[in-house]
C-alpha cells in the first residue's frame, strides 16, 4: 500500500515492473501517471538503447526517470544531504561509463541504477571511519515539513524525535535487511519493485521484510509507542 | 561478504504461514498511523504497526528526501555534456563521438518525443546491430548486443516468433563460447571441425585465464536460460495448437545445438567442462521431449497403454523395422540405447514410436546430421502434455548419450562418468 502522500509527492515510476505474471497485485499500480507499465518497459528499453547507441538526450532522459529514486535510496541509507549528492552523481556517472556494458536481461535498468549505487554505498561506508548518523539539520527540516500530518508542534517534536530514533535503528540493521527496510517501507516500493531492485524474487522479498521488521522491533528501545 | 539472510537457515513452515500473513497484513486497507497502544501479545499487529510507522516516516521525511532542484538539474546538464563526448559505437563498427547537441529540457511532449526517437533510432541503428552483433561477451559493447536481442524480443510476434527468437540466440550464446575459447575466428566463421588435438592445445590457453571462465561459466548459463524459455514457448504453442512447426523448430535447433556443443566441450577450459555437460543434457532432454511430442502427435489414440514387455517390443503393435533398425539410429528406441540404461530389463521405450505409421519416422522426425543426438529413450523429467505415455518411463534415470559415446558403442553405468572420461582422454 502505497502512502498517498508519497505517491502524490511525484515519485516517477520507480521500477517498470515486467509485464509477464508474477505481480504483486495488490501494489501493481505505478507510482507516477505515466503510461502503464508494459508500455512503460518498452519505452525504457528504447532510451536505453539510445543511450547505449551513444544518444547523450536519451542518457539524459533515462536520468529524469531515475535520479529521485536513486538519490531516495542512497540518502535514507548514508542520512545525510550532502553524501547523497555526492554518491547520487557517482553513481550515473559511473552508469554512463558503463551503460554499453549493460546487459538488458529483463531487468530493469533502475535496478542496475540501484545495484550500483548500492556499491558505492558499501565503499563509503569501508572508508568513512564512523558511521553516518542523522544531523540535527535534517531532523529539524522534518519537523519543518509541510506534508507532514501532525496534530500540534508537541505531537511534530515526537514524531520527528521518532523517526531519528526509527532511522538510527534502521541502519544498525544489516546491509540487505536495511536495504529491504529502505526500499519497501520508507520507500513505498512495491513487493514487487522491491525484488526487482534487489535482483530477488518476491517469496525472498517477503521472507526479507517479516525478518527485518522483526529485527528493527528487537532493537528499538523498549516503550517506543508508535 | 555473504548477506546474513543468506547463513540463515529457511524459514520452517510454521513461519512460512507468518511471512505469508504480515505480508497479507501489508497490503491490506488500514489506517496509516496505529495512535493506540498496541496490545503486547499480538506479534502481527506490532510488526504491522512498525512497518506502517516506518511508511509514515518515509512520507515526512520525503522532502527532505528529495534532490535539490538546483542539484538535480546541475548533475543532469553535466551528464549530457559528458555523455556527448564519450566514445561510443557507432555504425560500421568504428568508435566515434557524437558532437553536442542541444539539451530540451521541456517535459510537456515527453512520450512524443521519446516515441519519435525510438522510429529514428530503430533506422540509424541498423549499423550499431550490425557492428555488435560481432561483439563477444567482456567486450566493452557487449551490452549493446543484448540490448538489441531484447529489442528483437519485444517486437517478436507471437509465441512461436518469440520461441524462435530465444532459441537464435541460445545459437548465439554457443557461437559466443566458440569465439571465447578458440578465438574470434571460430565465432565468425560458420562452423569450424576441430581435431581433438588442436582443442586441446587451445584448451590449455583458455585455462589459463579466470576472467574467460567466468565469461564462459555466465554464458552457458544464459544459452541454458534462453534454450529453456524458447523450449517452454514452442512446446506451449504445439500444445494449443498441435502444429507440427514448432516441434521442427526444436528438432533443428537441438540436433545442432547438441553436435556444436559435443564439438566444443574438449576445448573449454577444465572447470567449465562438467557445466558445459549440463548444459548438453538439457539438449538433449529437451530432444527427447520433442521426440515424444512428435510421435504421440501421430499416435495419439493407441499411446494410451504403456507396454511391460522388458525389451522394445510394445505390445500394442510390434514394430520390428523400428526395433531392428541398424544402430546409427539413435532415435529408435530400441537396443542401441540399451547399453546407456543400467540394467537390460528396463522398461519399454518404444511404446511411443512403435505403433508409428511410418517406419522411418524416427528419423524422419529428426532431420539434421545423421547421427542425430537426440535418443528418444532419454525421458524428460518434466513432462509437458501426454501424461499417459510417459508414464512408463518415471523410474528411469536420464540416459545421457553423446554422439561420440555412442559412435564408440560404450557400455557404461554412468553416461555422465563415461563422458567424463572420454574427455580425460582427450586432454
Amino acid at each position: 500500500m502505497i502512502p498517498p502522500a508519497v505517491a502524490a509527492s511525484g515519485l516517477p515510476m520507480a521500477l517498470p515492473l515486467p509485464s509477464a505474471a508474477g505481480r504483486d497485485d495488490a501494489a501493481a499500480a505505478p507510482l507516477s501517471s505515466q503510461a502503464p507499465a508494459e508500455g512503460d518497459t518498452a519505452v525504457t528499453l528504447a532510451l536505453v538503447q539510445r543511450a547505449q547507441a551513444g544518444d547523450p538526450d536519451a542518457f539524459g532522459e533515462l536520468y529524469d526517470r531515475y535520479v529521485d529514486l536513486v538519490y531516495r535510496y542512497v540518502y535514507y541509507r548514508v542520512g545525510s544531504a550532502q553524501v547523497a549528492e555526492d554518491l547520487t552523481s557517482e553513481t550515473f556517472l559511473r552508469a554512463l561509463r558503463r551503460i554499453g556494458s549493460f546487459t538488458w536481461q529483463g531487468r530493469d535498468v533502475g535496478a542496475w541504477f540501484v545495484t550500483i549505487a548500492r556499491n558505492l554505498i558499501a565503499d563509503h561506508y569501508k572508508s568513512s571511519r564512523q558511521r553516518l548518523e542523522l544531523t540535527t539539520e535534517d531532523v529539524s527540516t522534518v519537523s519543518g515539513a509541510p506534508t507532514m500530518v501532525t496534530d500540534g508542534p508537541e505531537n511534530a517534536v515526537l514524531e520527528s524525535m521518532q523517526n531519528k530514533v526509527l532511522l538510527q535503528a534502521v541502519k544498525q540493521l544489516n546491509a540487505e535487511q536495511q536495504e529491504c527496510i529502505v526500499l519497501r517501507f520508507l520507500q513505498g516500493l512495491s513487493v514487487a519493485e522491491t525484488a526487482q531492485a534487489m535482483n530477488k524474487n518476491d517469496g525472498a522479498i517477503k521472507a526479507l521484510q517479516y525478518r527485518a521488521i522483526r529485527s528493527l522491533g528487537r532493537l528499538l528501545p523498549e516503550g517506543v509507542e508508535l | 561478504m555473504t548477506p546474513l539472510s543468506d547463513l540463515l537457515p529457511p524459514l520452517p513452515l510454521l513461519d512460512r504461514a507468518r511471512v505469508e500473513d504480515f505480508a497479507r497484513a501489508l497490503d491490506a486497507p488500514a489506517p496509516l498511523r496505529v495512535r493506540s497502544a498496541a496490545p503486547a501479545s499480538a506479534a502481527p499487529v506490532a510488526l504491522v504497526g512498525l512497518a506502517r510507522r516506518l511508511s509514515l516516516a518515509g512520507e515526512q521525511l520525503a522532502p527532505a528526501a528529495t534532490p535539490r532542484p538546483e542539484f538535480r538539474d546541475a548533475l543532469r546538464t553535466r551528464l549530457v555534456a559528458v555523455a556527448a563526448v564519450q566514445p561510443h559505437y557507432a555504425g560500421a563498427g568504428r568508435l566515434s563521438v557524437v558532437p553536442a547537441a542541444p539539451v530540451p529540457t521541456r517535459r510537456g511532449s515527453r512520450a512524443a518525443t521519446v516515441a519519435a526517437g525510438v522510429t529514428a533510432s530503430l533506422v540509424a541503428l541498423g549499423g550499431v546491430a550490425t557492428a555488435s552483433s560481432q561483439s563477444l561477451p567482456g567486450d566493452p559493447f557487449y551490452g549493446v548486443k543484448r540490448t538489441v536481442e531484447a529489442v528483437q524480443l519485444a517486437t517478436a510476434d507471437g509465441d512461436l516468433e518469440q520461441g524462435q527468437r530465444h532459441l537464435d540466440f541460445a545459437s548465439t550464446r554457443l557461437r559466443e563460447l566458440r569465439g571465447l575459447t578458440l578465438g574470434r575466428d571460430a565465432f565468425r566463421g560458420s562452423r569450424g571441425s576441430l581435431d581433438a588435438g588442436e582443442a586441446a592445445g587451445l584448451a590449455g590457453a583458455a585455462v589459463a585465464d579466470p576472467e574467460v571462465a567466468e565469461l564462459v561459466r555466465q554464458t552457458l548459463a544464459d544459452m541454458d536460460a534462453e534454450t529453456r524459455k524458447g523450449t517452454d514457448l514452442l512446446t506451449g504453442v504445439f500444445l494449443s495448437s498441435q502444429a507440427q512447426a514448432p516441434l521442427q523448430v526444436l528438432s533443428r535447433f537441438t540436433s545442432r545445438q547438441s553436435t556444436g556443443l559435443e564439438r566444443l566441450l574438449p576445448a573449454l577450459p577444465r572447470p567449465s567442462q562438467d557445466r558445459a555437460i549440463a548444459s548438453l543434457a538439457l539438449v538433449v532432454e529437451v530432444a527427447g521431449e520433442t521426440q515424444d511430442l512428435m510421435a504421440t502427435e501421430s499416435c495419439k489414440p493407441v499411446c494410451q497403454k504403456t507396454a511391460p514387455a522388458p525389451q522394445v517390443t510394445p505390445t500394442p503393435t510390434p514394430e520390428p523395422v523400428v526395433v531392428q533398425s541398424p544402430s546409427a539410429e539413435p532415435s529408435a528406441p530400441a537396443l542401441p540405447q540399451e547399453p546407456v540404461l543400467p540394467d537390460g530389463n528396463s522398461e519399454p521405450v518404444a511404446p511411443l514410436e512403435a505403433p508409428d505409421p511410418q517406419p522411418g519416422t524416427p528419423a524422419g522426425t529428426v532431420p539434421g546430421p545423421s547421427p542425430s543426438p537426440s535418443p528418444a529413450s532419454a525421458p524428460p523429467s518434466p513432462e509437458p502434455a501426454p501424461a499417459p505415455t510417459t508414464s512408463s518411463r518415471a523410474g528411469q534415470p536420464l540416459p545421457l548419450v553423446p554422439l561420440f559415446v555412442q559412435a564408440l558403442g560404450m557400455t557404461v553405468a554412468d553416461p555422465v562418468e563415461s563422458l567424463r572420461s572420454v574427455l580425460r582422454g582427450l586432454s
